[in-house]
């Protein structure tokens, strides 16, 4: 029976090894730095891909939330298919129908709800 | 031992202090705009109710929001449900569809303009209801302006999207004229 005898760590390796307690201290510390940037490069991203702005669930915009769940469904149009007459007609009523749904809003962002008027403002140059 | 990982800890924080600091500056100096300190002196006097033009902006905001959502909505449905898909099977079924194909690839064009427009708008306008008007109420007036000027930007995006989608229909109307006379002289 061979008997299996510890070897010594020498003195100077022992000194280089970090101890457990510092490492799993510096672990986690990257982690949390790993984790902060990445939600700051998400928020970057969530507010320059333009999601920020189609984005209805904050707080003070219970309201508008409301509204914009109340949207009718749509009834696409198949990509494949003969265009005989009734699938000219149905293309026709489609497109019509969102077309004039979205003529309602075709003042939408006038600059005139910017002026200076209707906020009691009032400017000399 | 202890100094070791007390060090490190505080480094840690130290670092996610630092990039928290570096992105509350940066925002905040996207919250003083692109004025320079003369274009203060453009206006001698600017009277307005902060409180008041505040409230009535952010009711603007609030409003835009949702017509961004519905219209955003609307015009995916026109591209991506409609104008797309017609112009596929125009192609299936080899048709000359080329005016139509041209069109949507305009409109597409278009709706990327809008929504790159309308973000620019909408951060300008949040700029707004966050900076603070009353002690620097010049600057912000001009700010106002600027952000008025944008808006315009958008609502001429939403007026060229209108005229596309009728050009289309148009295009369309041309092309069913076109069908329906080739189907009449077959079954002639």
């Amino acid at each position: 029976m061979i008997a299996r005898v510890k070897q010594p760590i020498p003195d100077d390796a022992a000194a280089k090894k970090l101890p457990y307690r510092v490492t799993f201290v510096a672990m986690i510390s990257g982690a949390i730095v790993i984790a902060l940037l990445l939600v700051l490069l998400s928020m970057y991203l969530y507010n320059r891909s333009g999601a920020a702005q189609l984005d209805l669930s904050l707080p003070g915009l219970q309201e508008q939330r409301m509204k914009a769940q109340k949207t009718e469904r749509f009834e696409s149009f198949s990509a494949s298919g003969p265009l005989n007459e009734d699938a000219l007609d149905q293309f026709n009523q489609s497109y019509t129908g969102q077309q004039s749904a979205i003529l309602q809003d075709k003042d939408g962002f006038a600059p005139d709800e910017l002026n200076d008027e209707p906020r009691n403002i009032s400017a000399e140059k | 031992m202890h100094r070791i990982s007390l060090v490190i800890s505080i480094a840690a924080l130290l670092l996610s202090g630092v990039v928290l600091l570096a992105h509350s500056v940066s925002a905040q100096s996207g919250e003083e705009g692109q004025l320079q300190p003369a274009d203060a002196a453009l206006y001698e006097s600017v009277t307005m109710d902060c409180l008041d033009v505040k409230y009535k902006l952010g009711e603007i905001h609030r409003t835009d929001r949702l017509l961004r959502v519905t219209l955003g909505e609307g015009y995916d449905n026109m591209s991506s449900n409609l104008m797309d898909r017609l112009n596929s099977r125009i192609v299936q079924n080899r048709l000359d569809g080329g005016e139509l194909v041209r069109i949507a690839s305009e409109f597409e064009e278009a709706h990327a303009t809008f929504r790159e427009n309308y973000t620019e708008y909408d951060d300008a306008m949040l700029d707004l209801l966050k900076a603070n008007c009353q002690s620097r109420t010049q600057t912000y007036y001009l700010e106002l302006q600027e952000t008025k000027e944008l808006r315009r930007v958008v609502h001429e995006d939403v007026g060229t999207l209108s005229t596309l989608m009728q050009r289309y229909h148009d295009a369309f109307k041309d092309l069913r004229q076109e069908i329906e006379r080739s189907a009449e002289e077959e079954s002639e």
